[in-house]
């Protein structure tokens, strides 16, 4: 045990007493993923390209007409769209269409009619779709008002939204609250209306069933919800993008620690010191566990470091002290060891398969490379089509990303990204120390 | 005397990248007494290094085995490497780190630490003459430095067999004389055997007690200088260079007419193609191959050298400079028997080849 931690003790202090790998390890990243998040947080507050297309599927279990307003509104009509169902409100011309020109949502989302609600759900947490808004069969009944009842209290819409997109997220919630809002809105001035009337001895009835005379409430018109309405303050930009664009930096440069560190044994083997180390009454297992183990802890300690950096970059823009990652200490050290397992077997395997220490090198790069790009380090991977959704699963950078930025926004919900990195490090782990306890060479 | 190595059938099979087996070691059997220096000699590409990484550990033998103070190295090589100090024939050395930080690593891969690993690294450093710049990184030390440390390395446990693979390759005769000395040393002061391999002649004279001759797998002799010289008889060999000057064989025919010639090559060295070594004022070439030096200036490319055997060398020697009929002569060297001559006499090869 002396000896692995011997060898673990001298790759660590190795590379840490380089000045160049030091600033590829830290400032690099720490720098990138500050540049990115200032530089995305300005477009996503409106002045560059604005937010729109976000992936929603609409679950309308409402049993009366109220929930087909929200059809109407995120869900443009189309000529000979037989299946979709007539207008909530069928007033004739009374009745404005939605057009993409007058509605912003139809900009600002691509809503898809889901028949049920566990479907949609399932859909979301496969990235398919950014949220689901998911009206319950009682929203109409809860609507309705009669002379004994005035009081309008439907049941609550639910949104059930991706957390690893929280600025779509918030969009589509402030959305639906909007139209709830205004829904209300409507219904209660319906019912002052049919008070007044009905206090004045009029034949209220007459009027009451006819919706058609307040149908101008209901229009899309009447619906002004626009970005400018969504509920994500503007100081807290920089710091969800930081919390994102960090993890994924964080991880995408740890996956060059581990090449480089895990290529060590190669270059070693080239120098003639791993050599001396065989002929050293240390049983083989013990070296090519101690390389092993200093990969890890190399990436392990890269990674620490940084989560801390970002905590200090994040508190520095905010002007007080900004635990972005959550409070969730014994989690965010789960995740940080099951990233720094996975990141550091990745780099193992490639070394293991590799003649070379170049070799290991430039195949380590371009794995670190795609997992980047495909996991978010560069842009963020919400608002991309589900089959490139699909392939970022691929990347730990991904995995981790989503992780930390599900332990940034207060929830615990890491276990399926805990498992596959556990399980890609375990594997990757086991499988390098076979290849390389068979490699005579090494 | 104690035996220390005992090797047995070693055997070395290497499988190529189109399939076909090539035999590096073809079951060699070594006997090394213990507190000898024992030299393995031969040419580059003989098979010594694969000899002695398999006698350290370092590679797995296709058959045989060796014993090590009795402890195999195939089946107890925990045991068998802790009797075994390993120099290599290149810096094997983290260039980072400083001298003692070199040190106190492989000290530690050596089961040695805390005061005893201080002590011993302190005795070292003070062995390889490098105490006042223990704090220094290697990177930052010469040639021969660097040297020093690598052999230092090999000595931290005190081991009872110290093995070198060819360790003057590459280095300016000061250095080369510094290391041939400390050799001797181990053997004298510290009791160590040494198993020291080499392809320099001169070296191997010099150093051994006992020597093995080693060529295309096989050792092919093995004993002292004097039994060793005994089996090629009693011809000495006369070296004799032409400098650049081209000569065909035929004007070789009057030499091999004479009484007492055995035997009569030639051979055009291309010295641009032979290594170059660092030396303090001047770029020198290993002409021969067997550790002479010799200077080259002006572009000198090429030097054709003929190799005679005669019983009686000196006695012939006019008659054959006669024999080569005003063919311009660069210099003659006239050598009594040496291990040169055995490898010759049993592969019909020089060393060098």
């Amino acid at each position: 045990m002396r000896k692995i931690w011997t060898i673990i003790s001298l790759d660590v202090y190795t590379t840490f007493t380089d000045r160049s790998l030091l600033l590829l390890m830290f400032a690099t990243p720490l720098a990138l993923a500050t540049i990115i998040a200032v530089a995305f947080g300005d477009i996503a507050s409106g002045a560059g390209a604005p937010i729109r297309d976000i992936p929603v599927a609409l679950v309308n279990l409402d049993e009366g007409d109220n929930g087909q307003i929200f059809v109407d509104l995120l869900i443009p009509a189309q000529n000979g769209d037989a299946e979709r169902p007539a207008p909530a409100l069928d007033c004739g011309d009374e009745t404005p269409p939605a057009t993409t020109e007058d509605n912003i949502l139809l900009e600002l989302t691509d809503t898809v009619l889901v028949a049920d609600a566990e479907t949609a759900r399932r859909q979301v947490d496969s990235g398919r779709y950014s949220a689901a808004i998911i009206i319950p069969p009682d929203f109409s009944a809860g609507l309705e008002f009669t002379p004994q009842n005035m009081n309008v209290d439907p049941p609550p819409v639910e949104v059930y939204a991706d957390l690893n997109r929280p600025i779509s997220s918030d969009v589509i919630r402030s959305v639906t609250q909007s139209i709830v809002n205004q829904m209300l809105l409507g219904q209660i001035a319906i019912a002052s209306t049919y008070q007044t009337l009905f206090d004045q001895g009029m034949a209220a009835q007459s009027l009451a069933l006819d919706p058609c005379v307040f149908a101008p409430a209901f229009g899309p018109d009447a619906y002004t919800v626009g970005i400018a309405q969504q509920s994500i303050a503007e100081d807290e930009e920089p710091l969800n993008l930081l919390v994102i664009f960090g993890a994924a930096q964080a991880v995408f440069f740890a996956l060059f620690t581990a090449s480089g560190s895990a290529a060590s044994i190669l270059e070693e083997r080239r120098n003639g010191t791993l050599q001396r180390l065989t002929v050293t009454p240390t049983p083989r297992w013990q070296i090519l566990i101690g390389k092993l183990l200093s990969t890890f802890s190399n990436v392990l300690l890269q990674l620490v470091f940084l989560f801390i950096a970002f905590v200090g970059v994040a508190s520095a823009l905010e002007g007080e002290l900004l635990l972005i990652w959550g409070t969730n200490w014994p989690l965010i050290a789960l995740m940080l060891l099951v990233l720094s397992l996975a990141a550091a077997s990745i780099g193992m395997i490639i070394t293991a398969l590799a003649k070379t220490a170049e070799q290991a090198n430039i195949v380590g790069s371009v794995i670190a490379l795609f997992m980047g790009a495909a996991g978010g380090a560069f842009f963020q991977i919400g608002e991309l089509p589900p089959l490139f959704e699909a392939i970022t699963r691929l990347s730990i950078v991904r995995w981790g990303e989503s992780a930390f930025s599900t332990l940034a926004a207060g929830s615990s919900d890491i276990w399926l990204d805990a498992a596959a990195m556990g399980l890609i490090g375990a594997v990757f782990f086991a499988v390098s120390a076979v290849i390389f306890l068979r490699r005579e060479d090494v | 005397m104690q035996t220390i190595v005992e090797a047995r059938g070693l055997v070395k099979t290497y499988r190529r990248n189109d399939g076909t087996e090539v035999q590096a070691v073809k079951g060699v059997d070594l006997d090394i007494q213990k507190g000898e220096i024992f030299s393995l000699l031969g040419p580059n590409g003989a098979g010594k290094t694969t000899t002695i990484s398999m006698i350290s550990g370092l590679i797995k033998p296709t058959s045989g085995d060796a014993l090590i103070g009795g402890y195999s190295i195939t089946k107890q090589p925990l045991e068998a490497k802790r009797l075994i100090g390993v120099i290599p024939q290149e810096i094997a050395l983290y260039p980072t780190l400083s001298a003692r930080a070199n040190l106190e690593f492989f000290g530690k891969m050596y089961g040695l630490f805390g005061k005893e690993l201080a002590a011993r690294v302190d005795e070292v450093l003070d062995f390889i003459d490098l105490t006042d710049r223990q704090k220094d990184r290697v990177d930052t030390f010469s040639g021969g430095m660097k040297r020093r440390v690598n052999i230092g390395v090999g000595l931290l446990h005190r081991p009872q067999l110290v093995y070198m693979d060819e360790p003057t390759v590459g280095i300016d005769p000061q250095n080369r004389r510094r290391i041939l000395d400390t050799v001797f040393r181990l053997r004298d002061e510290y009791d160590m055997t040494v198993l020291y391999t080499t392809h320099l002649m001169e070296e191997a004279q010099e150093l051994s007690d006992r020597v093995g001759i080693i060529d295309h797998g096989d050792v092919i002799a093995m004993g002292t200088q004097a039994e060793l010289t005994k089996q090629v008889g009693e011809e000495d060999r006369i070296i004799i260079s032409l400098g650049e000057e081209q000569i065909e064989e035929a004007n070789l025919e009057p030499i091999r007419q004479l009484t007492n010639v055995q035997s009569v090559r030639h051979e055009v060295i291309r010295l641009d193609a032979l290594p170059i070594v660092e030396n303090d004022d001047e770029a020198v070439v290993d002409k021969r191959g067997t550790g002479s030096m010799l200077a080259v200036r002006s572009g000198q490319t090429t030097e054709t050298i003929i190799t005679i055997t005669a019983l009686g060398g000196r006695k012939v020697l006019s008659q054959i400079i006669t024999a080569l009929n005003g063919i311009p002569i660069q210099s003659v060297e006239v050598r009594e028997p040496d291990l040169e001559a055995v490898f010759l006499n049993l592969t019909g090869r020089a060393l060098r080849d």
